[in-house]
């Protein structure tokens, strides 16, 4: 199995604010200066350790994640790191121009040599606030989004797209790729739906935080719509996204969580959000779900999202916990995050990672399953 | 997307008196849904193709000021004021409602919904004249300097018709008196931890009140949003009405789902 950071590049100061967006006020440069200096000495300890990709995701108006743009970053750490694996997971592709993440990622590609995997995906509720999308279209946005990037990556000659959301009368995506004809792009799982787009249409499946037996559920209908489809998925093709914190005995790492208010779930993000803008994100949420536009919803009736237990604890307890996930979902790549929705300290990062490359890295690579690539 | 009716401005609108806080108050009442309580700038009332539009969708009422007509006010400060408007609501029969304030209106709308925010659904407030960093007094410039930094689009109807000098002499010194020199009079603190749902919304090229002070507001007000329309300076109503009636009648109607994009982008099924 192979090991993968998701960096999340949180803002190095202290002053978070306390909803979304965040007002920009509270951001120093230098702080982000910071950031970005801690963050690669992050991803350098991490590559140290043996960690197989550095990956990196788009969120908008939050010093929670500052890569808006994460191919930005992508490229920055992937030329600082000249044989980093570099994964983007991913885009909020109902957000954006397809033609454009196209082009991006073409360029990004060449520049890293071809060492770039890519996720689409539709995004928190949130980031429907970000560029005035229409959360009700998501799914059918998002799926023919990917379809019309998949032909600007695999089209030869220059073509046009009359499609239900997209038109462009005239495309041509300059660079090609180092990979032919793409880098491999992998979808979220957490719905039932996007695990069958998947499989039919030959794309890697990846899933974040949800229970693992859910997870498990999904990608049985992901091989069965590959299968389909006429191709099988191996252990290569599945992404499990949690949080992880290794410590020398369990005492340490979940003390530690629980003073940085682990478990809050994603309500976590925005603590000091109006009742109005939960309820405005509860039915953005609700949309992306496929609850009709005409439909007042009420949040107490929404069935919880069950997350499975993060990856916390001395290195046995952690090690014990990936077998389970592993037993139950079969993945050969595990991506984790450090610490909560709220990162660890970078010291605390630092010495964690130290103990993951001693004691938990040497066993995914050789004890677990990792599929050949498809 | 709203638009503006080709028919007479204000032709929806029709005249009432209510007696309320020992005034006749002159009201102009117009369309069906949940009230609106439109409380306008310092001058006199007029009408807009942004009120017609919004009546479209709501019972707007906008209500001239105690001592605006031919009575002489004797209110003290914004508080008075906002007292003398909760009677006037009353006198209506309305017990909460939907409250959008222009300019001295806007003002006016933030002490009220101090005073009685059980009563506010929620608020707007237009260009408000309440905080004034790098601001002008109106009074200081000359008629074609006012123009410019009232309107962008001064050709679009309702035409900017200079003041009544009449009205001038007897309103004026009310005016002066309420919006006082700017400076602190407390309003900001009671303003902290307000829970009503609130727009604000400011031209960019607004030359009377400074954008900036939007920011203030944003900040104060917890549960607010800020919106810049383009292209219109204080008046936003008669520059961009179509905007103006837009993002006030989906903020009235959506609260602050209104930040939800609803618009359909299938181009063909």
């Amino acid at each position: 199995m192979k090991l993968e950071l998701f960096h999340t590049m949180n803002y190095w100061g202290a002053d978070h604010g306390d909803s979304w967006p965040a007002p920009p006020r509270i951001c120093d440069p230098a702080l982000v200066g910071a950031t970005i200096e801690h963050g690669l000495l992050e991803c350098a300890a991490a590559l140290d350790a043996g960690f197989d990709s550095l990956n990196f995701a788009e969120h908008h108006y939050s010093p929670k994640q500052l890569t808006p743009n994460p191919i930005v970053f992508a490229a920055v750490a992937g030329r600082q790191f000249p044989t980093a694996q570099i994964g983007v997971f991913g885009t909020d592709l109902p957000l954006n121009n397809p033609v454009r993440i196209a082009e991006e990622y073409s360029m990004l590609d060449n520049l890293l040599d071809g060492r770039l995997r890519i996720g689409m995906l539709r995004g928190t509720p949130n980031e429907y606030l970000t560029y005035g999308s229409n959360p009700w279209e998501s799914r059918e946005r998002y799926e023919e989004g990917i379809l019309l990037l998949k032909a600007c990556f695999t089209e030869p000659e220059p073509f046009g797209w009359e499609g239900r959301y997209y038109r462009f009368r005239n495309v041509a995506v300059w660079p090609r790729r180092v990979q032919d004809p793409h880098p491999r792009i992998l979808i979220s799982g957490n719905s039932k739906d996007g695990a069958i787009f998947a499989g039919r249409h030959g794309l890697d499946l990846g899933f974040s935080y949800m229970s693992v037996e859910k997870c498990a559920e999904h990608a049985e209908l992901y091989r069965r719509a590959a299968a389909e489809a006429g191709w099988e998925p191996t252990a290569d093709n599945l992404q499990y996204r949690h949080f992880m914190y290794v410590t020398p005995t369990d005492e340490e790492a979940n003390e530690t969580m629980a003073a940085m208010g682990a478990g809050k779930g994603l309500a976590g993000l925005f603590p000091g959000a109006t009742p109005d803008l939960m309820m405005t994100m509860a039915q953005i949420g609700a949309a992306l779900g496929g609850v009709p536009k005409h439909v007042e919803i009420d949040p107490s009736m929404a069935p919880p999202m069950v997350m499975s237990p993060p990856l916390y604890g001395s290195p046995q307890t952690v090690l014990d916990r990936i077998e389970q996930i592993h037993d139950v979902l079969g993945m050969g790549r595990l991506e984790v995050s450090m610490g909560t929705i709220n990162p660890l300290p970078h010291e605390a990062m630092l010495s964690s990672f130290k103990l993951i490359g001693e004691e938990i890295i040497p066993v995914l690579h050789a004890d677990f399953e990792v599929g050949a690539t498809s | 997307m709203t638009s503006t009716s080709t028919t007479t401005l204000g032709a929806a609108f029709t005249e009432r008196a209510v007696e309320a806080a020992g005034f006749r108050v002159r009201c102009f009442e117009a369309g069906d849904g949940p009230p609106v309580i439109f409380l306008p700038g310092a001058g006199p009332l007029k009408m807009t193709f942004a009120l017609d539009s919004l009546a479209e969708r709501f019972r707007v009422i906008a209500v001239e000021y105690p001592g605006w007509g031919e009575q002489q006010s004797d209110v003290a400060d914004f508080d008075g004021l906002a007292r003398q408007v909760a009677a006037i609501a009353t006198a209506l029969d309305l017990e909460r409602f939907h409250l959008m304030g222009t300019s001295f209106g806007g003002a006016c709308a933030l002490h009220f919904v101090t005073l009685f925010p059980e009563r506010v659904e929620s608020l707007v407030l237009e260009a408000p004249a309440k905080f004034r960093d790098g601001s002008v007094d109106p009074a200081s410039l000359a008629p074609d300097e006012f123009a410019r930094a009232f309107r962008s689009h001064p050709e679009r109807e309702p035409h900017l018709a200079p003041p009544d000098p009449e009205f001038m002499a007897r309103v004026w010194p009310t005016v002066v008196r309420l919006m006082g020199d700017g400076s602190d009079d407390g309003l900001g603190a009671r303003l902290a931890e307000l829970p009503t749902r609130t727009l604000i919304l400011f031209g960019r090229d607004d030359g009377i009140i400074n954008p900036i002070n939007g920011r203030t507001l944003r900040r104060l007000l917890r549960n607010s949003s800020l919106q810049y329309v383009f292209d219109a300076a204080h008046d936003i109503q008669c520059d961009r009405p179509e905007a103006f009636a837009d993002v006030v009648g989906d903020f009235l109607q959506r609260g602050m789902k209104f930040l939800i994009n609803e618009q359909d982008g299938l181009i063909n099924p």
